[in-house]
């Protein structure tokens, strides 16, 4: 096993104090990480240097979608994102995502988020068989964080809730969520979610999907 | 006259668990943790839901509890399990004549089992090595150790409880607990009856701030995760408890577990990377073609064993053991240590009976019966 040294460029914030505007500024750790190692062991490494350092984890195998985040400018999963496969002249970046208000450092305030999919979909879905399975999506944001719709409006679904919706649409309120103004229509068609999603959720293609359900379901009233 | 007010140190499945069964008692409750939810020993574990059965022969106390909490999680989160039951697998004459033990110590514990042919376990699961030559189908599932934490968050924080996340404890004495808030950089000093240290690796820490001994075995364990579920079920070889004798299948993952060695630092655990190799080599044997599916993670995380001269590591009990440091000199102070996620409630349900005869509460515990909310809730 190779022990290599890598520098992190950490985007540090802290909350407002009163009378104070939000401070955020870069801070840099050199840090020795083994060569198969992902970030996340990079950013424990930092935090042993410096224990104010703010960051969510729990499970490191992409399961709790908590260590979310920004990694050389593309949003990711600190714990399988090997450290060496995205270091860039020795420096590797992290920032918090996007479109989410900042508690502090890297920990973003995902409350919204999970109020909006606690409206339209279940935690395990109950397939066709006879047991449950978990849901591929693993609410870890990334996808709210790279789209362009939702940096211009946080009442926008967003991605990873109009994919949980596409299973529930029999749903009479949850169709007309995805129908109202802060549903399906607002997407650009970027495709930004589907490019960032770990889990292989495709929630461009559940939007694509649910517009051409949905007008089928308009030519259908208007033809009888 | 005012609640008591406990606080509760470590924000694992076992002090999450403690803060709902205070708070539901009609206590003042603060559940403080210097990361977010489950960022230690809960949320690195292999994600089982125990049938019991793992541990029916090395350890028929710590099998009898997850047996029957097994069956209360099922009530209390349902939506939150993903019950696909368990298979023991025989691929060995030396598996086979492990049989016998194995079933025994099983019925002993009332654990529920059924014998099935290697032609049955194969149909059930078409990738397990086709040598097989026997089966046992037992109650195992799987849960999500991060959103299991969260639903007890959630549901403490909706009878009263106060939840600090980022928060570290820099002191600690009788009837007073100095916090250190990340996010804003100030000390607080909280004032409280009660203090429940459910740290974890980490309790023998808190413990020293008090000037209270405690010791436990931080037996770390190696897991890797793969990027395809082979399996439906949770594959366990039928042998007595050993290194990478697991399979457990979660979303599209299934991760491998897992090695046990003790450590000093719960903080810092290096990878050895003939584990990794180690995890694969017993799951291409189980389930063929394992080995060259690629590898999305891995991990390592220190069990918080309760310190044993007899026994180490694999032989240690998986049991728990709460202390009342008043025979310390700190009245009012209390420890938790070892146990399995499988078993928080219940822990948490003997734990909180200790913190209750103390403070002379009669109340009796509710949570055996009262449903748990929505992980989002608290999120």
């Amino acid at each position: 096993m190779m022990i290599k040294p890598l520098a992190l460029q950490i985007r540090r914030t802290s909350p407002a104090r009163p009378g104070e505007s939000i401070r955020s500024d870069w801070q840099e750790f050199q840090v020795s990480i083994p060569e198969e190692a992902y970030v996340l062991d990079a950013l424990e490494a930092a935090w042993r240097q410096d224990s104010s350092l703010m960051f969510r984890h729990a499970c490191h195998h992409a399961s709790c979608g908590s260590c979310g985040m920004r990694i050389q400018g593309r949003e990711a999963l600190a714990c399988i994102t090997p450290a060496f496969d995205v270091i860039r002249r020795g420096v590797i970046r992290l920032e918090p995502l996007r479109n989410f208000p900042i508690i502090g450092d890297l920990v973003v305030d995902m409350s919204l988020l999970a109020q909006k999919l606690e409206r339209v979909g279940a935690h395990v879905i109950a397939d066709d068989k006879a047991v449950g399975r978990f849901e591929s999506c693993i609410e870890c944001g990334l996808c709210i964080s790279a789209c362009p719709v939702a940096a211009t409006s946080s009442q926008y679904l967003g991605p990873a809730v109009l994919a949980a919706a596409k299973r529930n649409m029999s749903d009479p309120e949850v169709r007309s969520l995805v129908e109202g103004q802060d549903g399906v229509w607002r997407c650009h068609s970027a495709f930004e979610c589907t490019e960032v999603c770990p889990a292989g959720v495709e929630p461009a293609t559940a939007i694509m999907s649910l517009r051409k359900d949905l007008l089928v379901s308009v030519i259908r009233r208007k033809g009888n | 006259m005012t609640k008591p007010h406990v606080v509760v140190i470590g924000a694992g499945s076992t002090g999450a668990a403690i803060a709902h069964d205070l708070a539901l008692r009609g206590l003042r409750v603060t559940l403080v943790e210097r990361f977010g939810p489950a960022a230690g020993t809960t949320g690195h574990n292999q994600a089982q839901l125990h049938s019991g059965a793992r541990y029916a022969v090395s350890d028929p106390e710590s099998a009898r509890e997850c047996a029957e909490e097994n069956i209360i999680l099922r009530k209390l989160m349902p939506d939150s399990l993903e019950l696909n039951d368990g298979l023991f697998i025989a691929l060995s004459e030396e598996h086979l004549s492990y049989r016998e033990t194995f079933l025994e110590a099983c019925a002993q514990s009332e654990i529920p089992t059924e014998e099935i042919s290697a032609a049955e376990a194969l149909k059930l699961e078409p990738g397990l090595n086709p040598g097989l030559l026997s089966a046992i189908r037992i109650m195992d599932g799987v849960f999500d150790p991060y959103r299991f934490t969260l639903s007890f968050i959630a549901t403490a924080r909706k009878n009263g409880a106060n939840f600090l996340p980022f928060t570290e404890v820099i002191a600690v004495r009788q009837g007073q607990v100095t916090l250190h808030r990340r996010a804003s950089g100030e000390d607080i000093v909280f004032a409280c009856d009660v203090i429940v240290n459910a740290a974890g690796p980490w309790a023998p820490r808190i413990a020293e701030m008090a000037g209270v001994p405690l010791s436990l075995e931080p037996s770390a364990g190696v897991m890797a995760t793969l990027s395809k579920r082979l399996c439906n079920m949770v594959i366990n070889l039928l042998a007595p408890p050993g290194d990478g004798d697991i399979i457990v299948p979660q979303r599209n993952t299934s991760i491998l577990g897992t090695t046990s060695w003790m450590v000093d630092d719960p903080d810092d655990i290096p990878i050895p990377a003939d584990h990794v190799h180690q995890l694969l080599e017993l799951a291409e044997w189980m389930i063929p073609g394992a080995s060259r599916v690629p590898i999305r993670g891995v991990m390592a995380a220190a069990r918080p064993l309760i310190k044993d001269p007899g026994a180490q590591g694999r032989a240690a009990s998986r049991g728990f053991r709460c202390y009342d440091h008043t025979k310390d000199g700190i009245p009012g102070f209390f420890s938790i240590i070892g146990g399995k996620t499988t078993t928080a409630r219940y822990m948490a349900e003997k734990m909180s009976d200790i913190v209750c005869l103390n403070l002379e509460i009669n109340t009796p515990c509710q949570t055996r019966t009262t449903p748990l909310l929505s992980y989002r809730l608290a999120m």
